[in-house]
């Protein structure tokens, strides 16, 4: 009998990861979660379902933080990370998928804790990623050590948000090659919590899917909201599924809920003359979760208590006692994440200052109804209707936050106004697998899928590419000279696929040149090449710009070269981008074009 | 010494006020750990010494092997406070004081007991329901009380439907773990 052979899924979330495998041989084998070894205090270990996406930076008397499989380990990932947090906050990591994604900020320097204790050596967000994994392939091959290949050794299929951009999808594949993981593939989270549902429903999703329908994915998370539409198709009477459309990055999640309430109770205990010190305030944001998830889980509860205890050994007495109303919940949560609005609504957009403190691009608007109605309305075109806006017919929830029945019927309540206002029946719910892990194991699905077993999404890139041209105009003071737009890699692009334009850009010898790098999530017939100066503002957006450097081999130092780029989707899931130069000095020369640049 | 053995609540007495002697006072420690190792009685004559009030203190095999304990201790603590709440004197306090600090204490340990032990009711049957017990049940999952004949069958009504932990997940401890420590202090800077 041979090894046994699996394929990987690694949900990487901003506040959790999960893993889970499946079966790659054998008559229909079902995904598992796989629990995780980790440290939930100093020296002790449990297995948990989940990874805390948490890095704890130890003072040097509290090193080593041993683990099973190194003794000598300096820092802790995982449970007793999480809960130093809020302890000792200037040596923990969080959040630190969502800074790599961030616009500006190098994300390969050392940037996390950003308000780190002094003395503390930061480290970079790809970094803090490449910790999550090379952990989660520790426990693992820990854990099924003899007992089959290591972590490694399996196809690995790592899920990103629909919406990272193409230089965030680059650095979480750095951080895996980092941690040892080379046999990889990105998936979308949305498409993987789809992949879940699929293998849930078995051979009944064809009951339950036909062509013509439109699966929209509201995925909401500890740290981010993610939207996808995803569309049936039947070709010869086959089923496919293609995903047609993939929303905004967008920081809003759970932690932002419940961060809210706990700032909601912090004010009405201050008005009442009790302030909170920063202990209390984590211990506050500890106790309003834990109401409300008890309000959320049992309807009729009016009210739950919250108890906000003294710090000493001495427990009883001297406790802040007060309690988070069902009105409240409603209030903070419902109305204020998820208000009731119409089709039209639009995210509030917050002019920037000009001296914002260096941090993570929050969400300016809190609203996720409004969020989606600008999703659905951006992306009325996608199937070539008419209408407002895209007309699903399912929805699949995902995410911790989705868990609550009270969030899902009202996202489901404010979808079925909007489609009839714009003549279109309901939308039906399709019933999910466990909202926490259905990402992981989706994942794993995935891995299984590509291996030709069972239906496979297609969809390609989610965003056109384009780099910007200024045209030589005179220079003018106080006026930009004009910007022109050239698509190097269209919408839709399939893995493995490549396409080359002729456009006239020069790079010099020794130097390294940037470019203006823009994407598009609805730009879906702009073909390579094709350029264009005048666009409307909420359909290209500007990422952060992309840089190629060509070493003198066989040039003189300042030479002007004329290039034209060539884009390729990679077998992982990436966009690679190549400057070839029209007159090469020997076969094949081409330089890579760096997506997320280095700070010089 | 009489060879009277103790009942069951009169060992649950002992076995409880051992295990927190054990954790506090280690030259007790040392003694159980010689009378485990020769089955003698302890030298009743002499008198514990004084344990210093800062040194590390003495872990012997004994002490260790209750690490399972400690562990749960340590874990209610940490998640439920469970040793501030039971080392506190609480006879001065309100109810309302005693009752908010109970909220926490119940929230946090039954989130760590639900997390680390599947708990279950011993018997299925509604209690005040009537039950009957035939000949070979096991005796150590049935508490008979009342007037109970010589021998079974038994019918009569089921007052309390116990509890058996059908599993039991505790953390593991990694080397240079000290698991007297079932709370760190706190200092703030």
């Amino acid at each position: 009998m041979s090894a046994p052979r699996y394929a990987i899924g690694i949900d990487l979330g901003t506040t959790h990861s999960a893993l889970s495998r499946i079966a790659l041989d054998g008559d229909a084998p079902r995904s598992e979660r796989v629990d995780i070894d980790q440290l939930v205090t100093s020296a002790e270990l449990e297995r948990q379902p989940l990874l805390a996406s948490f890095l704890y930076l130890p003072p040097e008397a509290e090193r080593p933080l041993p683990l099973p499989w190194d003794g000598e380990r300096p820092f802790a990932v995982g449970g007793y990370a999480r809960a130093r947090a809020p302890e000792t906050p200037g040596r923990v990591v969080a959040s630190a998928k969502s800074w790599l994604c961030h616009p500006t900020a190098d994300r390969r320097s050392g940037l996390l804790p950003l308000e780190a204790t002094e003395g503390v050596d930061r480290i970079s967000p790809v970094e803090a990623s490449w910790r999550y994994l090379e952990h989660l392939a520790e426990a693992y091959d820990a854990r099924f050590a003899g007992e089959g290949p290591r972590l490694a050794e399996c196809p690995v299929v790592l899920t990103v948000p629909a919406s990272f951009d193409a230089s965030a999808r680059e650095l979480t594949v750095e951080a895996a090659l980092a941690a040892g993981i080379e046999n990889l593939t990105l998936l979308e989270e949305p498409q993987a919590a789809l992949y879940a549902w699929l293998e849930q429903a078995g051979d009944g999703f064809r009951s339950q899917l036909q062509p013509g329908d439109v699966v929209l994915v509201v995925d909401v998370g500890g740290g981010t909201s993610d939207f996808s539409a995803i569309a049936v198709t039947g070709e010869g009477g086959e089923l496919g599924l293609e995903r047609i459309a993939v929303g905004d990055h967008i920081l809003l999640g759970g932690d932002n809920m419940d961060l809210a309430l706990a700032h909601f109770v912090k004010q009405r205990l201050a008005a009442e003359g009790t302030e909170l010190d920063a202990w209390q305030m984590a211990s506050l944001t500890h106790g309003a979760r834990v109401a409300k998830e008890r309000l959320f889980g049992d309807p009729a509860l009016a009210a739950a208590p919250i108890v906000i205890p003294r710090r000493g050994a001495k427990l009883v007495g001297g406790a802040i006692r007060t309690e988070l109303g069902k009105d409240d919940l409603r209030a903070v949560i419902l109305d204020g994440f998820f208000p009731e609005v119409g089709p039209e609504a639009r995210p509030a957009v917050r002019a920037r200052t000009a001296l914002t403190r260096f941090g993570l691009p929050y969400a300016s608007d809190a609203a996720i109804t409004r969020h989606l109605a600008a999703f659905l309305g951006r992306q009325a075109g996608a199937l070539g209707g008419g209408g407002k806006l895209l007309h699903p017919t399912c929805v699949l929830f995902n995410g911790g936050v989705m868990k609550s029945e009270l969030l899902r019927e009202r996202i489901r309540a404010t979808l079925e106004r909007w489609l009839e206002a714009d003549g279109a029946p309901p939308a039906r719910v399709l019933h999910g697998a466990d909202l926490d892990l259905a990402v992981a194991r989706g994942a794993a699905c995935f891995g299984r899928v590509r291996e030709g077993h069972g239906i496979r999404i297609r969809g390609g890139t989610a965003q056109a590419h384009y780099v910007g041209v200024e045209g030589a105009a005179p220079a003018v003071p106080g006026i930009e000279p004009p910007l022109t737009l050239v698509c190097v890699a269209p919408f839709g692009m399939q893995e493995g696929s490549s396409v080359a334009i002729d456009a006239e850009l020069a790079v010099v010898v020794g130097e390294r040149v940037s470019f203006r790098f823009f994407g598009s999530s609805v730009r879906r017939h702009d073909e390579a090449g094709a350029s264009f100066e005048r666009y409307a503002s909420d359909e290209v957006a500007e990422l952060p710009a992309i840089e190629v450097e060509l070493p003198a081999e066989g040039r003189a130092e300042g030479e002007v070269v004329p290039v034209r780029l060539c884009a390729t989707v990679t077998d992982i899931g990436t966009l690679l981008v190549e400057a070839v130069p029209l007159a090469p000095r020997k076969p094949d020369e081409r330089w890579k074009v760096e997506l997320s640049v280095r700070e010089p | 010494m009489t060879d009277a053995r103790p009942g069951f609540f009169a060992r649950l007495a002992i076995a409880f006020a051992t295990f927190f002697r054990l954790l506090v006072d280690a030259a007790f420690a040392a003694r159980l750990a010689r009378l485990e190792e020769v089955g003698e009685s302890p030298a009743p004559s002499a008198p514990p010494p004084t344990p210093p009030t800062v040194a590390a203190p003495v872990v012997d095999e004994q002490t260790l092997a209750t690490g399972g304990g400690l562990a749960l201790l340590a874990l209610f603590q940490r998640e439920g406070r469970l040793v501030d709440f039971l080392e506190q004197d609480v006879t001065s306090f309100s109810d309302a004081d005693v009752g908010a600090a109970a909220r926490l204490v119940h929230e946090g340990c039954r989130k760590a007991l639900r997390g680390h032990a599947t708990v279950a009711p011993l018997r299925s049957e509604a209690e005040e329901s009537r039950v009957t017990l035939e000949e070979g049940y096991e005796p150590a999952a049935v508490k008979l009380t009342g007037k109970v004949a010589t021998r079974p069958p038994y019918k009569g009504t089921l007052r309390h439907a116990g509890w058996r932990v059908r599993d039991l997940r505790l953390p593991r401890p990694l080397d240079g773990h000290d698991a007297t420590i079932v709370a760190p202090a706190e200092v703030e800077l």
